[in-house]
């Protein structure tokens, strides 16, 4: 940016914490449409000037926020925003206070990058927040996008020829013992075993390998993979 | 011993550093600042004045006492006086050796020895210049933002053009649990507030900060009433307070004089020794 001459970019911050209340920040006090809006905090009231508009007045305690990347591998990095921790009275920091009186991890953040002539975002990341620390001098949040592939569940369960089902749990859906004489054989979490209880229930992955002379055309019961991890 | 102690008694004393020392004050509070906009402060350390002393020309017995001097108060403190600064004092020790050098027979030169003032010393004489070594700590910065705390209860902050502030703040007096508060650093302090026929009574109380902490102890009690309303003035003075971080409080005492018509309490600003 700074190579593009004129001045250093405006970054807004807006953050919305879990309980509605809503904070505006930036790296220049300045007045922008926000994103997010909210309650206000109570800290206002204390203010010896608040500002005409809570809600589109970014106060100038933003001092630094990096490490927003972009990948095509869709990989996600938390980046650092650091809020200033050295305003307040005498007594208390005003961040102490606020830190204290609300719930920020996980709080809603949008962050934008400014340009003043165009009146526009340039560039605009949306996440949560996670509290790091803190110092005498600044509190760093980390921040995660929404956008994170990383959250997403997977598979919770292993792929293998072998189920993975408890006998008799509801997954398996075996009411009698294991090892019934009623049955041909007791389970041994194979396909072949489980053929003579409840087959539709069996858990595993069977691999589509013939082994020839095959019994059952495309399907091997006599080599079993044991369960692994692929 | 220790503020009794005195390095230099008097302007003449053979032990009185050569003229032209350096005396300085490392900073004690914090600066943060975003890119653009105004900065924030916040006083952090109660760091006091440092010296950098040199006696040249000084016979033998001279050079022994000065290295006596610092390995007698090495661990603790003892009183300097800056005649050339109009004789103020201040208590700290040698925080370096003292390392002679012989310049001639019998003659000795001690330089560059690095005096550094202790808080929470107590002092021989504490420091009371206040129209030269005073400061004023206004309810509001320099940029408007609130330097008061309002502890307990309703507290509102009222301009006032005749105030030093520009504002003063306000409280109803009824409610003795009730409280503002500001912390500085430096000495002694000055409290100023306007008066007024509806003006009460209250405490003002000190807590300095401490490695054993400590709790507010009532220093004076000020009267905010007066049979026509005044501008602010100096309503208390506490001058023996050694260097530290204090906290002045003011509590309303839910009483008043009998000629007034109210229990109103005022605050406009802190003048404090530096």
């Amino acid at each position: 940016m700074s190579a593009h001459g004129g001045s250093a970019p405006v970054c807004l911050l807006d953050v919305v914490t879990t309980d509605g209340t809503s904070y505006h920040w930036a790296n220049v006090e300045i007045d922008v449409t926000p994103v997010y809006t909210g309650t206000h905090p109570s800290w206002l009231a204390g203010l010896a000037n608040p500002p005409a508009n809570y809600d589109t007045h970014y106060f100038p305690w933003l001092l630094s926020a990096s490490g927003f990347q972009e990948s095509r591998a869709m990989q996600s990095t938390t980046a650092t925003i650091e809020i200033q921790n050295v305003s307040g009275n005498t007594i208390q920091r005003d961040l102490a206070g606020l830190l204290t009186a609300r719930t920020f991890e996980g709080a809603l953040f949008a962050f934008r990058e400014w340009n003043l002539v165009a009146q526009s975002a340039e560039y605009e990341q949306h996440g949560r927040l996670t509290v790091t620390g803190g110092t005498e001098m600044q509190c760093p949040f980390g921040a995660n996008p929404l956008f994170n592939p990383n959250d997403y569940d997977g598979n919770p369960y292993d792929y293998s020829e072998t189920c993975q089902w408890r006998f008799g749990s509801p997954q398996c859906g075996a009411t009698q013992a294991n090892g019934d004489p009623n049955y041909a054989s007791a389970c041994d979490n194979t396909y072949q075993t489980c053929l003579s209880h409840f087959p539709n229930r069996f858990g595993g992955v069977l691999n589509t390998v013939v082994f020839p002379p095959a019994a059952v055309a495309n399907i091997s019961v006599n080599q079993v993979q044991y369960r692994r991890q692929v | 011993m220790s503020q009794f102690d005195i390095l230099n008694p008097t302007p003449t004393h053979p032990l009185n550093p050569d003229y032209g020392f350096q005396k300085k004050r490392p900073l004690t509070h914090l600066n943060a600042k975003a890119s653009q906009g105004a900065p924030y402060f916040r006083d952090i350390t109660d760091t006091g004045h440092q010296f950098s002393l040199n006696w040249n020309e000084k016979l033998a017995t001279h050079a022994r006492k000065l290295k006596w001097y610092y390995e007698q108060y090495r661990d603790g403190f003892f009183t300097l006086i800056d005649h050339e600064g109009g004789g103020r004092q201040y208590v700290g020790r040698f925080s370096q050796p003292v390392e002679p050098v012989p310049t001639s027979h019998n003659h000795w030169a001690i330089q560059q020895v690095l005096f550094d003032e202790v808080p929470l010393a107590p002092m021989q004489v504490y420091p009371g210049d206040w129209q030269d070594d005073a400061i004023w700590r206004p309810l509001l910065d320099d940029f408007g933002n609130r330097m008061v705390a309002a502890v307990s209860g309703t507290w509102t902050l009222t301009a006032d053009a005749s105030a030093k502030s520009k504002y003063h703040f306000a409280n109803a007096g009824t409610v003795t649990t009730d409280m503002a508060a500001y912390c500085y650093v430096g000495y002694g302090f000055q409290f100023w507030a306007p008066t007024g026929p509806a003006g009460g009574q209250a405490s003002v109380l000190l807590q300095t900060m401490n490695m054993n902490g400590s709790t507010p102890a009532i220093v004076g009690t000020v009267d905010f009433y007066s049979p026509a309303a005044s501008p602010s003035s100096m309503l208390l003075q506490v001058r023996n307070v050694p260097l530290g971080s204090h906290i002045v409080s003011l509590q309303p005492l839910n009483s008043k004089d009998d000629a007034s018509t109210g229990n109103a309490v005022w605050w406009d600003a802190l003048q404090v020794m530096r």
